[in-house]
């Protein structure tokens, strides 16, 4: 009985020092700090969040989708998995995913891609690239600090023949996924906007994000 | 237009290469002694904040799988460079050139070891750039497979003797060669050997044109390049 009583407290409702409702469409960024946990909640259900990160002592030091699938010998983004630096370094760790299979190589919707995916008309609508950039110039950052983001609660399968498309997400309202920070990190993330492709379900809805000064997971 | 005399060196195993192309030439990597992998990495020279965009490239194609005919996307809609020709059908996007990690591992002592990142940061080096100015890279003759689960596999068996990769300028580009395996090849103990590298002037069959690509896509890119 002591043992489950223990249980129970060790899951109990994580200290959140911060939390945040992002509006549909929007950017935001925060310092995690080393061992605290960022938690990033799809309030609505399929809406993709396109996130990067950067060591907060060395903003040259950032996320590195790469170095992160090959670390750990998959595509894919889930409980488990250790998003690694350009240092090679680990960065935050997902410890907990209520969806799992998060996209890291198909990178963040811009007016100049989407003039290109949808037609010079489609050029004039909002899109991450200017999320981020908007939000990186906070911290005196700018392009070349975008690289291949995290997209969160978004799906793309690769097939055997190599097709490579964005496909419905499954996620469902309330669904969340906690990263412990592993090192003080940047934040910066894109309320993804996109009205194109069946990544927001084509509705952009609010996000929230908190921060809780512990792991929320063993 | 003439096909002008074309320069062929050698790069060698571990080496790396700065290869400065004007819109319209070409490169031609020819894998003569069947390398696992030569990672690249390109940005446009009037102004280097453009650069390589992988996912772009992947998202805009539809495909993991580039060859012949593909093109190479930069972060603004546009097209640094067509691969114009494409005997070996394998060429990865998803996981990247070797690191120092990657190689301290293969080495299996943690050693220091040629890498395409120290590679590319030199190269980026010698033009002005910073470690920031290099994005996700392509590394040309390594065949990775995915699985379902996303699990990704080196296919070795893949990868043959004999074959050659060119890519045409459409923007005045730097582009950085990295003659060193690719990671999952090298954790398979594959060794990188000499490739030989090709610049000449595009043939009048050449990409050019708008109407040479296929797709609406690269037509619409095509578009972009006259834009800011
Ligand atoms: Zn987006």
């Amino acid at each position: 009985m002591v043992q489950h009583s223990q249980t129970r407290d060790a899951r109990a409702e994580p200290q959140w020092r911060f939390a945040w409702r992002v509006p549909a469409r929007a950017p935001w960024s925060g310092v995690i700090h080393r061992g605290e946990t960022l938690r990033i909640i799809d309030l609505f259900g399929s809406q993709a969040v396109d996130t990067l990160f950067y060591a907060a002592s060395a903003r040259g030091e950032r996320y590195c989708a790469q170095t992160t699938v090959r670390t750990q010998r998959n595509i894919y983004v889930r409980r488990g998995t250790v998003l690694m630096s350009n240092e090679d370094r680990p960065m935050l760790t997902v410890i907990a995913d209520t969806l799992n299979d998060h996209d890291t190589s198909a990178g963040c919707c811009s007016k100049e891609s989407n003039s290109v995916r949808y037609g010079a008309e489609t050029r004039h609508q909002h899109a991450c690239r200017e999320n981020f950039l908007s939000e990186l110039s906070r911290y005196d950052m700018g392009k070349a600090d975008m690289v291949s983001n995290l997209n969160f609660f978004m799906r793309v399968p690769v097939l055997a023949d190599g097709s490579f498309a964005i496909v419905d997400g499954l996620s469902r309202p309330g669904t969340y996924i906690d990263l412990r920070a592993e090192m003080d990190v940047i934040c910066v993330l894109s309320n993804c906007p996109q009205m194109n492709n069946p990544c927001n379900a084509y509705n952009p809805t609010p996000i929230e994000v908190k921060i809780a000064t512990v792991p929320t997971s063993p | 237009m003439t096909d002008q005399a074309a320069k062929a060196t050698m790069l060698k195993a571990a080496d790396y290469r700065l290869v400065n192309l004007a819109r319209g030439e070409r490169l031609t990597i020819r894998n003569t002694h069947g390398a696992h992998g030569v990672g690249g990495f390109i940005w446009r020279a009037a102004n280097t904040s453009e650069r390589l965009n992988v996912a772009d490239t992947m998202k805009i194609q539809g495909s993991t799988a580039i060859g012949r005919g593909s093109a190479l996307f930069s972060d603004m809609g546009r097209m640094l460079a067509v691969m114009a020709e494409d005997s070996c059908g394998h060429h990865d996007m998803l996981v990247g050139g070797s690191t120092r990690a990657s190689a301290a591992a293969a080495s299996g002592r943690g050693n220091w070891r040629p890498n395409a990142r120290d590679h590319m940061r030199s190269a980026a080096a010698k033009l002005g750039l910073k470690r920031a100015d290099l994005g996700s890279c392509i590394v040309f003759f390594a065949a990775v497979s995915v699985g379902d689960d996303g699990t990704i596999r080196y296919e070795a068996n893949r990868i043959r003797p004999g074959t050659h990769v060119c890519l045409e300028a459409l923007e005045n580009v730097h582009v950085v060669l990295s003659n060193t395996v690719h990671p999952l090849a090298e954790a398979q103990g594959l060794e990188p050997c000499e490739v030989e590298l090709i610049v000449s002037s595009a043939p009048a069959s050449a990409y050019q044109e708008r109407d040479a690509f296929p797709t609406v896509e690269q037509r619409r890119a095509f578009d972009n390049k006259e834009m800011a």
